[in-house]
């Protein structure tokens, strides 16, 4: 199946942090490939995470949770589809 | 009432259709015509009307759709007697994760497990601790009017899965 | 700006949207899920704050095809956090009642208008015809305090203050009164003359930094349920903490209280006392505090009951006419005058628990708890409602728990902007904007200022209360009347006798604008179809001084329009020579020809700000009608009132941003506790605590005694009538019983009794009975279950229900000084349905 390894996967998660190190973990999560942080807000953080297979993504969540201060890490979404339609030229206006 | 077409039916008839059409004209001559009492008090503005039966609750345990996604689903069954204090909550007896199972209940949303700040608590959340602030049971009794309040779901939607 | 973004762009932020919203926080601007790729899923979502009670919590609301498809709470907004109670969880339904009025109505005999015709559809221009000549003819014959208006705590600030303008300015009639009289009037008088300024110096960050919460005649647990959420929060997730609970029957707030006191009514007097004496004798008077910030005084006793001035009551009262008197005092007076409430007299008197009366003191007394003191209808709703509330001001100022985070008296408010519109616009009979009163000359030349009106304008009595207006209506002395956004024939005390004559008397023109056919709209000779809450751009002030507005959403239907446009519509009506008197147009020409619409509206404020102000992504009817921006000249226009003297506002734009802001705003920032240095800017560095308010900057600590209630039980009406809400349905119901599921889930007033009452008077649950006063009578049903447990002797009946009516039975008796109406002690009989 040689497609299966042309699909890329995204996911997001979120993070609860201890307050106090909030920043020091962004810091870390932007450090990361893959990883994008999307959102900061009262202890909590929203990432998008990027890989091509499922279980990238799990060791990319697997290694933030590890990261010192990180209380709780859940993905919530996850979608996959080849890379040829993700990646094509197909725009799209928006605002 | 089975019978030929007489005269004196079609007269009758043709009495009726006047009669719907007056009455189309006079509902709409008096726009407030069907009044309500609960809502817009006794025919005579003060009388002293009856006090309406109490009615029953709803006892049937179906779960009743959501007006939308949003809304806290109303209580399929009656609370009359159930404590709800410090020490006690018989909602939670059923309702919380972990009497579920037991119960057959439906569990409390996971956004009952969150603190003001937003932050996952193990068990449910004190501020969602009074159940009927939100969850009411419902009587078996008609609205008093109408509402035209339309669902999202009759609006052109494309649902998902829905082919 | 046109992106160009790809697929992959699009999923990641539709992912990043996902997981934030499951987190229940914002993304920034830039990562919101793009528009357009799930575009007939989507609901266009906004800020609005909650129709309802004066929580003030914000929603969201969602439209969808011109109609409001749902709505939740508003995460980001500080008061509620995504928290709702179940009528603000239902706020997608109220607009939509199958009777919602669509077009004026006029009662009409043979096509022309007659107090006894039916009630006929007519155009606007009709029924303001008609309206303007009844209004004129009044006036003519019977002058400016024959023409009246009653308005709400539940109009927008602009409308309110319309409606200031055009009855002060325009018909120079002070007979404008808000609903709110009957509401939190005590309240609003006894923070006037404890503080010289109105409205609570806390703010609801005290729920999470309280030891100890005292309610005083509230059930927060069902009239402020997401307040009661706050405290919930605080007492179960900390051990230390203690709430006591006070009123005259057992309720759900009970449940939460480790200080449960039941006492008979009226003697709440009694126990407030006893807790100054209790702090005095054990020593912990905040002596520091109280000669550096308070000032004793005496008060005035045996005020009457304000009831009709022949009644035997008033006459024996000897103080009648001047209930509002005092005169100065010391500590050592104040300190043998409530020497007389000891606890044995008083848990004598209330009938309450000793045990639980003396904890209750002690937490007041204890200098290391923090005590934040909540009161509503129990308190205000009280023929003696402003002693109550300057007793417990008392006790916060003897301890010098006030003022600061977690420490604090707070006056909880029953409707959206009862502070916002009726007390801080200034829509009671005797008020202007920003606490100014029309009795003070200065006050009423600075109103004339910046209202740019002639000198002398405005009139300086004080015009009919609320309760004063349903009597001057049946007496005949009020003959042109204008209702908004209330529900009066249901609401007002002794209503058949005094409310609904006054309505119908031959003599008055009543107009009635509603969104729906209530009572008062059925007992009225003109209606007017009203828009309402998201129908219109709007903005309220709540209980903690936070002021939010929003945008207009959907249409209202037919040719209902907001009461704005009506208020602002009828000025075109009338020129100043028509309304102002003649000598004043001499001395003034320049005003001579013009309609109040451009003495008042087109002033060069009020239309300064263009329609290109108006953000396009939202309807606005009245900006277009009108051609300007007329929210926000209105807004800013009332707001020059209070800038710089305590009542700061942002300016208005930074409201559609904000979930509101807590006044003074200064120098953009939100005040959350006044009078303290380091919180409130208005106190200087060095000052440490001042009350600005007043000129000595001294709060007063009162010296008033108890009083007993103006009608108690005896062996004929052998019950005391309470009356009250429901969680469910809010006030006269007249939104919530047409929501089904709210009205299915209390379906009905019922009387709530006493079981062993019930059983010696052989009246099972659910039996019908006639609840019988002096005034009237109407039927329910007895319920000895349910969720409030009756003491003996005392009844509780809601008054949502216009099939029963318990304001017929009710006693028109207020506190003499505030004029709010007593709706918790009557005597009634119950009797079985023959």
């Amino acid at each position: 199946m040689p497609e299966k390894a042309n699909r890329h996967y995204i996911s997001s998660a979120v993070i609860v942090v201890r307050p106090e190190a909030e920043e020091r973990v962004v810091r870390d999560l932007m450090a990361m490939e893959r990883v994008e942080v999307h959102a900061i807000q009262g202890g909590k953080i929203v990432v998008v995470i990027e890989g091509a297979s499922s279980g990238e993504l799990g060791a990319s969540l697997a290694a933030i949770s590890a990261i010192d201060g990180v209380v709780a890490a859940n993905m919530v979404f996850e979608h996959s589809e080849n890379v040829e339609a993700m990646s094509d030229d197909r725009r799209i206006d928006a605002a | 009432m089975r019978c030929e077409d007489s005269p004196r039916r079609i007269i009758l008839r043709s009495f009726l259709a006047a009669l719907a059409v007056f009455a189309a004209v006079f509902s709409t001559n008096l726009a407030v015509a069907q009044m309500v009492r609960e809502l817009s008090g006794p025919p005579g503005g003060m009388d002293m009307v009856p006090a309406k039966p109490m009615p029953k609750w709803n006892v049937d345990d179906v779960r009743k759709m959501r007006a939308y996604p949003d809304q806290p689903p109303v209580i399929p069954h009656s609370i009359e007697g159930y404590q709800l204090s410090v020490n006690t909550n018989r909602c939670l007896s059923c309702h919380k994760r972990e009497f579920t199972e037991g119960a057959g209940a439906p569990m409390i949303s996971v956004t009952h497990y969150m603190t003001r700040e937003g932050q996952m608590l193990a068990d449910v959340s004190p501020r969602r601790y009074f159940c009927t602030a939100c969850h009411v049971p419902q009587a078996e009794v008609q609205p008093l009017v109408g509402n035209t309040f339309r669902d999202m779901s009759e609006m052109g939607v494309e649902h998902l899965g829905g082919k | 700006m046109i992106g160009e973004l790809t697929r992959r762009d699009l999923i990641k932020a539709h992912a990043a949207g996902i997981a934030a919203a499951t987190a229940g926080i914002a993304l920034p601007a830039g990562a919101q899920p793009v528009p357009g790729g799930v575009e007939s899923l989507e609901i266009k979502w906004s800020k609005a704050p909650c129709r309802f009670c004066g929580t003030g919590c914000g929603v969201m609301v969602g439209v969808k095809e011109g109609q409001v498809v749902a709505t939740h709470g508003d995460m980001q907004a500080e008061v509620n956090r995504g928290l709702n109670c179940i009528k603000g969880y239902f706020l997608s339904k109220i607009m939509y009642g199958e009777d919602r009025l669509k077009t004026p109505l006029l009662r009409k005999r043979n096509g022309k208008y007659a107090k006894d015709g039916e009630f006929e559809p007519v155009s606007w221009d009709e029924a303001f015809d008609v309206m303007a000549d009844q209004c004129k003819k009044v006036l003519k014959e019977k002058g400016p305090t024959a023409v009246g208006m009653f308005g709400s705590g539940q109009w927008t600030i602009f409308e309110g203050y319309a409606a200031t303008k055009l009855m002060r300015a325009g018909f120079r009639s002070n007979n404008l009164d808000p609903n709110a009289r009957h509401c939190m009037a005590s309240a609003a008088y006894a923070f006037m003359r404890t503080f010289g300024m109105d409205e609570p110096m806390g703010c609801y960050d005290d729920f999470e930094n309280a030891d100890a919460f005292v309610l005083w005649g509230s059930n927060m647990a069902e009239m402020h349920p997401i307040l009661w959420t706050r405290l919930a929060d605080r007492r179960l997730g900390h051990q230390h903490v203690k709430v006591a609970v006070l009123s005259t029957f057992t309720h759900r707030s009970m449940d939460l209280a480790d200080i449960p006191v039941i006492f008979t009514p009226g003697t709440d007097l009694a126990i407030l006392n006893y807790i100054a004496n209790h702090i005095i004798t054990s020593g912990k008077v905040n002596e520091e505090f109280v000669r550096n910030h308070t000032t004793f005084m005496k008060g005035v006793t045996n005020i009457g009951y304000g009831l009709r001035p022949e009644d035997p009551l008033e006459l024996k009262a000897a103080n009648a006419a001047n209930p509002a008197n005092m005169e100065p005092t010391d500590f050592e007076s104040f300190k043998k005058f409530v020497s007389d409430y000891t606890l044995e007299k008083v848990a004598d008197l209330t009938g309450a628990d000793p045990g639980f009366l003396q904890q209750l003191a002690d937490l007041y007394a204890d200098p290391n708890r923090k005590v934040m003191s909540l009161w509503t209808m129990g308190f205000n709703q009280h023929v003696r409602g402003v002693w109550a509330n300057h007793m417990l001001y008392n006790l916060h100022l003897l301890t010098g728990k006030i003022s600061e985070p977690g420490n604090g008296p707070f006056s909880l408010t029953g409707q959206p902007s009862a502070c916002g519109t009726a007390r801080e616009v200034g829509t009671f009979a005797h008020r202007l904007p920003a606490d100014m009163t029309v009795t003070n000359p200065e006050h009423r030349h600075h109103a004339e200022e910046i209202w740019k009106l002639p000198e002398g304008l405005l009139p300086d009595k004080p015009g009919y209360h609320a309760v004063q207006q349903d009597r001057m209506l049946k007496d005949g002395k009020l003959s042109f009347y204008w209702v908004q956004v209330n529900n009066n024939v249901q609401a007002a005390p002794n209503t058949k006798n005094e409310t609904y004559q006054g309505y119908r008397n031959p003599d008055n023109f009543i107009v009635v604008s509603d969104a729906y056919p209530t009572i008062t709209a059925m007992s009225a000779d003109l209606i007017l179809p009203a828009a309402m809450w998201v129908e219109k751009e709007g903005a309220y002030g709540n209980a903690e001084r936070r002021t939010h507005v929003w945008h207009q959403l959907v249409q209202a239907p037919g040719e209902a329009r907001s009461d704005l446009w009506q208020l602002v519509e009828f000025s075109k009506r009338f020129t100043t020579d028509e309304v102002w008197p003649a000598e004043m147009l001499d001395k003034h020409p320049d005003y001579r020809g013009k309609t109040l619409f451009e003495v008042l509206f087109k002033n060069g404020q009020v239309d300064q700000f263009p329609l290109s102000e108006v953000d396009k992504s939202y309807p606005n009817n009245e900006a277009y009608a009108f051609d300007f921006y007329i929210q926000k000249g209105l807004f800013e226009e009332y707001a020059s009132f209070g800038r710089g003297h305590g009542h700061d506002l942002a300016p208005y734009d930074r409201y559609h941003q904000e979930r509101g802001l807590r006044w003074p705003v200064v120098n953009g920032q939100e005040t959350k506790w006044r009078y303290r240095e380091g919180y409130d800017p208005y106190v200087k560095a060095g000052e440490g605590v001042k009350f600005y308010g007043r000129p000595d900057g001294r709060a007063v600590i009162l010296a008033v005694p108890y009083e007993p209630p103006a009608e108690s039980p005896d062996n004929e009406y052998d019950f005391w009538l309470v009356t009250g809400r429901v969680l469910e349905h809010w006030h006269s119901g007249s939104m919530t019983m047409r929501v089904p599921e709210l009205y299915k889930a209390f379906p009905g007033a019922r009387c709530f009794m006493n079981a062993d009452d019930a059983r010696k008077r052989g009246f099972n649950q659910g039996m019908e009975v006639r609840i019988v006063s002096r005034r009237g009578e109407i039927r329910s049903r007895v319920e000895t279950r349910g969720r409030n447990r009756m003491p003996p002797g005392v009844i509780f009946v809601p008054w949502f229900d216009a099939s029963q009516l318990i304001n017929k039975v009710t006693l028109d008796a207020t506190d003499p000084i505030s004029k709010q109406t007593d709706y918790k002690k009557c005597a009634v009989k119950i009797l079985p349905v023959a």
